[in-house]
C-alpha cells in the first residue's frame, strides 16, 4: 500500500486538494482567488516532486541491479535476458494499464521505469554479447527504442531526459569534447555565450516572461548554476570528486536556505532535486565495487524518499493543523 | 490518446528491443569463427561488472582465415570490449599487464557484411575460465 504520505502524488489529491480549499473558501479562511494560487503553485510543483520521488525509486533500482550485478557469473545468460524483457512488458503493460484508468502514479511511473529498463536492457545485451564500446550508438537506440513512450508520457519529465540521450547519440564525441575544451579556455565567456543562446531559444519557445529587470535576474541564476555545474566537472576530471561535489552542494544548500527564507517553494524543491541529483552522480564517480555501490545507491534512494515522504507529512500536518485552529 | 495508438506505441517499443536481441543473438550463434590477437587495459564499468578493453593486435593476427588472405581492418572497430565477473578482474588484469607472456586472442563471430560479435576471450589458446579460476 503507498504511504498516505505519497498521496499528493496520484491524481485525488488534486481533487482533495481542491476539495479542501474548497472547504476553506467556504469557511472564508481564504478567498477563491488564494485558492486558484494554491492550486495553481501545486499544480507547478508537481514536476520537481515527481522528479525526486522518481530519482528516488531510481537510485533503489540502480542498487538492485549492482547488487544482481555483483553475482552476475551465477545467472546464466538467458535468465539474465528473460528477467529483463519479463521486467519490460510488466512495465508497459502496467503503463497501459495506469494510462488507460487514468491512474498517474501508476501509468507514468511504470512508464518511467520501462524507459529506465529499455536503457538497462540494451546495456545487459552489450555486456552479453561483448557489444563494444561505442556508447553514442548504444544512447541513439536507447533514443530510438524509447521515442513512442516521450510521446505516449504526458510529464515532461521523459522528455527531458529523452532529449540529451537522443543529443548524445546524434552529435559525435568529438562536439562535446570541443565543448568541454573551450569551457575550461574560457570559462566565464563560454558559460555567457551558451546563456544567450538558451535565453534566445527560450524567448522563442515562450518560456520567458516577466519584466526586463526580472529576465536579467534569471539569466544571472542560470549562469550562475551553469558555472557551478562546469567548476564541478572541471574538478572531476582533475580526480578532485569529492572537492566538486562538496562545493556544489553547499552551493545548493545555501540556495536553498536562501529559498526558504525568502518562501519560494518551488525554487526549493528545484534545489532539493538537485543535491539528491549531486549525491547519485557521486557514487557514480567514485565508484568502488558492485555491492558496495548497491548497498549505496538503495540506502541514498530511500532516503531520498524519506525525505520526500517526512516533507508530505510536515505539509499534511500543517493543514489539518491549520484547519483545527479554525475549528 | 486513442487506446489502440497507444497499445501499437508501447508494442512497438517492446518489440524493436526484442527484434534487435534476437537479431544480435543469431548473428552471434550463426556466423563463422575467426580468431584474432588482442592487447589491452581493465577500466571500470558500473552496471556490468569488470571488462577488458583490447585493442586488435592485427600485426599479429592470422589473415589467412579471411577471404583473399586479408585482413577486414575496417569492418572491425578500433577497440571493444570483454565482459568478466567482477572477482576475477584484479587476476586478468595482472595477467594483461604481462602480456608480453602469454597470448590474448577473441573469439569472434563473423560475416563479411555484419558487425562482428565477440563470443570468447582466449588465454594462450585456452578460454580463459580454464586459466584464471
Amino acid at each position: 500500500m503507498l504511504p498516505h504520505a505519497f498521496w499528493p502524488l496520484l491524481k485525488g489529491h488534486k481533487v482533495n486538494l481542491r476539495k479542501k480549499t474548497q472547504n476553506w473558501v467556504e469557511d472564508k479562511i481564504i478567498t477563491s482567488s488564494q485558492q486558484e494560487a494554491i492550486l495553481a503553485r501545486e499544480g507547478s510543483q508537481d514536476l520537481f516532486r515527481w522528479g525526486i520521488v522518481l530519482l528516488g525509486i531510481f537510485c533503489v533500482g540502480l542498487g538492485i541491479i549492482s547488487m544482481i550485478a555483483a553475482g552476475w557469473d551465477m545467472i546464466p545468460d538467458s535468465v539474465k535476458l528473460g528477467g529483463a524483457f519479463l521486467i519490460l512488458i510488466n512495465l508497459l503493460i502496467f503503463s497501459f494499464v495506469g494510462l488507460q484508468k487514468k491512474i498517474p502514479f501508476l501509468g507514468e511511473g511504470c512508464l518511467f521505469g520501462a524507459f529506465l529498463m529499455c536503457g538497462a536492457t540494451i546495456g545487459l545485451v552489450g555486456q552479453i554479447f561483448h557489444l563494444g564500446d561505442n556508447l553514442s550508438s548504444a544512447l541513439l537506440l536507447w533514443a530510438v527504442v524509447t521515442f513512442p513512450l516521450v510521446i505516449i508520457s504526458r510529464r515532461r519529465l521523459i522528455g527531458l531526459l529523452w532529449i540529451p540521450i537522443a543529443l548524445d547519440g546524434f552529435v559525435p564525441a568529438a562536439g562535446w569534447r570541443a565543448l568541454y575544451e573551450l569551457y575550461s579556455i574560457y570559462p566565464i565567456g563560454s558559460t555567457l555565450v551558451f546563456g544567450s543562446w538558451l535565453w534566445v531559444i527560450a524567448s522563442l519557445f515562450g518560456l520567458v516572461q516577466g519584466t526586463f529587470a526580472g529576465a536579467i535576474r534569471k539569466g544571472l541564476y542560470i549562469l550562475l548554476y551553469a558555472n557551478f555545474i562546469f567548476g564541478d566537472f572541471l574538478l572531476s576530471d582533475n580526480g578532485m570528486d569529492f572537492i566538486g561535489f562538496i562545493i556544489t552542494v553547499l552551493f545548493l544548500t545555501v540556495a536553498t536556505i536562501i529559498n526558504i527564507r525568502n518562501g519560494n517553494t518551488i525554487a526549493f524543491r528545484q534545489n532539493l532535486f538537485l543535491i539528491a541529483l549531486r549525491l547519485v552522480v557521486l557514487y557514480f564517480q567514485v565508484f568502488i565495487s558492485l555491492a558496495f555501490t548497491g548497498v549505496g545507491f538503495i540506502l541514498s534512494g530511500g532516503v531520498i524518499l524519506a525525505a520526500v515522504w517526512g516533507w508530505n507529512k510536515i505539509n499534511t500536518n500543517l493543514s489539518i493543523q491549520m484547519k483545527g485552529d479554525k475549528v | 490518446m486513442n487506446k489502440y495508438t497507444m497499445l501499437v506505441a508501447l508494442a512497438t517499443t517492446f518489440l524493436f528491443l526484442f527484434g534487435w536481441m534476437n537479431v544480435i543473438a543469431f548473428q552471434s550463434r550463426s556466423g563463422p569463427e575467426v580468431i584474432l590477437s588482442v592487447k589491452g587495459y581493465d577500466p571500470r564499468d558500473l552496471l556490468s561488472g569488470h571488462y577488458i578493453r583490447y585493442q586488435i593486435d592485427w600485426e599479429k593476427s592470422n589473415c589467412r582465415q579471411f577471404a583473399n588472405s586479408r585482413c577486414p581492418v575496417q569492418d572491425f572497430a578500433e577497440s571493444g570490449r570483454f565482459y568478466i565477473p567482477e572477482d576475477k578482474a584484479v587476476a586478468l588484469d595482472g595477467l594483461f599487464s604481462s602480456s608480453d607472456q602469454h597470448t590474448f586472442e577473441i573469439v569472434y563471430s563473423y560475416k563479411p557484411g555484419s558487425i562482428p560479435i565477440a563470443k570468447k576471450l582466449l588465454i594462450d589458446g585456452q578460454e580463459w575460465q580454464k586459466i584464471i579460476k
